[in-house]
């Protein structure tokens, strides 16, 4: 029964690298009756927000997709725009602060894009944790018809949804301690493992031309889920999942810590399809002693 | 008779003329910037502006008509580098595409490439498609593209549209579409030689008696 219906933005990452973050999510709201409506025609962020105050033009494909969400909102009845990409959260919060504080930022975007409607800034952005939180993370554990019992669950939540604490209302969370990623595990029966890299920065883009930075510290966080005895590393972001993938390669394999995406074991314990490889689904049935999802 | 400005020198025209018409009225001579005079090849791209407008605007120069004040100027080549590649060891998904032209990330969803088409194609909802990861979507909005490179001219992320839709619709072409019968059987027909007498002929044959053929040829009513 659908009781809820959000906008929907995903990202280039959901559609090009990791289809099974997005898959797991949809499985999951449908048996929570949320209804992810796809903002069309939405653009890409933007992948890095311009720290230039007057660089405008960096932010014009958050502000088309905000354009089309809202005229898609108004449609539907909704305000709220839901995001799972921590990248696509970090750009898309921060876009949409700027235009709601700086009115003048605002007319300028409006001005150049004259071949659609102006954005009136309404739209609430939040990220898909945030939803879940919001709607109780008590009222989720009573959905949950496969708690993940003994299974204990490394929450990392790396830069994207933490930081910058300006402008204010950017992290998810407390920035310093965060709590969210815990409630959320617990809330699906799991244990969750405090580890000391746990906001601790994968790497990020230094993939890409320095990938022995990212290597030296996803070892380090992977070695350190790994020493508190965790099963599984959940991760919240692409990229994040991507860098502690290649951190994994380079370790052997009693040291490799699986990383999955907190939506998939979400689908799990929701009894829905999470989108997981066989051997590590069979892994974390083996540890809660269930049988296999249809 | 409307004054119209040629790269800055102004010229007075009949004002139901063509850009193209006009340029040749005032004694230019077309040694390029000019193809197949019907609005289909994309060869006499022209930008220009007009009066009390400060929209920097393209068609084609055989296809808009003057008007009294336009600045004229044609854009005679767009340089860019084709890329090679090989269809055969490439999947039709879009990230093929973005491997070849890794600059599609650069989009920054200006739209000014749309704007720039003299073929109204949605060229930004076109990029951003194959971000977006839907390959389908991208062919069907590109299939009038005449590959002048108006847009590319005006990209601020240096993106070369035209290539991009053209391996694009190469991908999906190969893969996606079901192969056209009559297309493999005269493919089958060339490489048996059906045609190399007739070939043979016509490159044997004079200029003059050339020309004849061409005034004498038939044509598709």
């Amino acid at each position: 029964m659908i009781t809820m219906e959000v906008l929907y933005y995903p990202g280039c990452s959901l559609r090009n690298t990791y289809p099974e973050f997005e898959k797991s999510t949809y499985e999951a709201c449908r048996k929570l009756g949320i209804e992810l409506v796809e903002i069309p025609e939405w653009s890409c962020c933007g992948v890095v927000p311009s720290l230039a105050t007057d660089n405008v033009m960096r932010h014009l494909g958050a502000v088309r997709s905000f354009v089309n969400a809202q005229e898609k909102g108004r449609e539907i009845g909704t305000n709220v725009i839901v995001i799972l990409c921590s990248m696509c959260y970090n750009v898309l919060k921060r876009v949409n602060l700027i235009l709601k504080e700086e009115p003048d930022t605002l007319e300028n975007v409006n001005n150049f894009i004259d071949d659609q409607p102006n954005y009136v800034p309404e739209l609430r952005v939040m990220h898909f944790l945030t939803l879940l939180k919001e709607a109780g993370f008590e009222n989720l554990r009573e959905k949950v018809n496969k708690p993940l019992r003994g299974l204990k669950v490394a929450p990392y939540y790396g830069c994207a949804l933490l930081r910058p604490d300006r402008p204010e209302g950017v992290p998810i969370d407390n920035p310093d301690n965060p709590v969210i990623l815990e409630s959320f595990v617990k809330s699906i029966g799991a244990e969750p493992v405090h580890f000391p890299f746990r906001a601790e920065c994968c790497g990020n883009y230094h993939i890409v031309f320095e990938p022995r930075i990212t290597e030296m510290r996803t070892k380090k966080i992977i070695g350190s889920a790994k020493s508190e005895r965790a099963d599984l590393i959940l991760s919240p972001c692409p990229l994040c999942t991507y860098n502690l993938g290649r951190g994994n390669e380079s370790l052997d394999k009693n040291g490799q810590v699986p990383v999955v995406f907190f939506t998939q074991l979400l689908a799990l314990a929701l009894g829905a399809k999470p989108y997981l490889p066989t051997e590590i689904e069979d892994q974390i049935l083996k540890k809660i002693g269930g049988k296999k999802s249809d | 008779m409307a004054t119209i400005y040629i790269m800055g020198k102004a010229y007075k025209v009949p004002n139901t003329l063509t850009i193209m018409k006009a340029i040749e009225y005032v004694g230019y001579r077309f040694v390029r910037s000019c193809g197949c005079r019907g609005g289909f090849c994309g060869a006499c791209t022209t930008f220009y502006r007009v009066k009390n407008d400060y929209k920097l605007h393209v068609d084609l120069a055989c296809q808009k008509r003057v008007e009294d004040g336009i600045y004229i100027v044609q854009l005679p080549f767009m340089p860019a580098e084709k890329p090679r590649w090989d269809l055969d060891k490439m999947k039709p998904a879009t990230d093929e595409v973005i491997r070849v032209f890794p600059e599609i990330t650069r989009c920054l969803s200006c739209n000014v490439c749309a704007q720039a088409c003299p073929q109204d194609i949605e060229v930004m909802r076109t990029i951003q498609a194959l971000r977006r990861g839907d390959l389908e979507d991208a062919v069907n909005l590109t299939f009038d593209c005449i590959s002048c490179g108006a847009c590319s001219m005006r990209c601020p992320a240096e993106i070369t549209h035209y290539q991009v839709f053209q391996l694009a619709r190469r991908l999906y072409g190969k893969y996606e579409t079901i192969p056209a019968k009559h297309l493999i059987e005269r493919v089958k027909e060339i490489e048996e030689g059906k045609f190399d007498d007739e070939v043979s002929k016509l490159m044997d044959t004079n200029v003059e008696e050339l020309k004849e053929l061409y005034k004498k040829r038939e044509i598709e009513k």
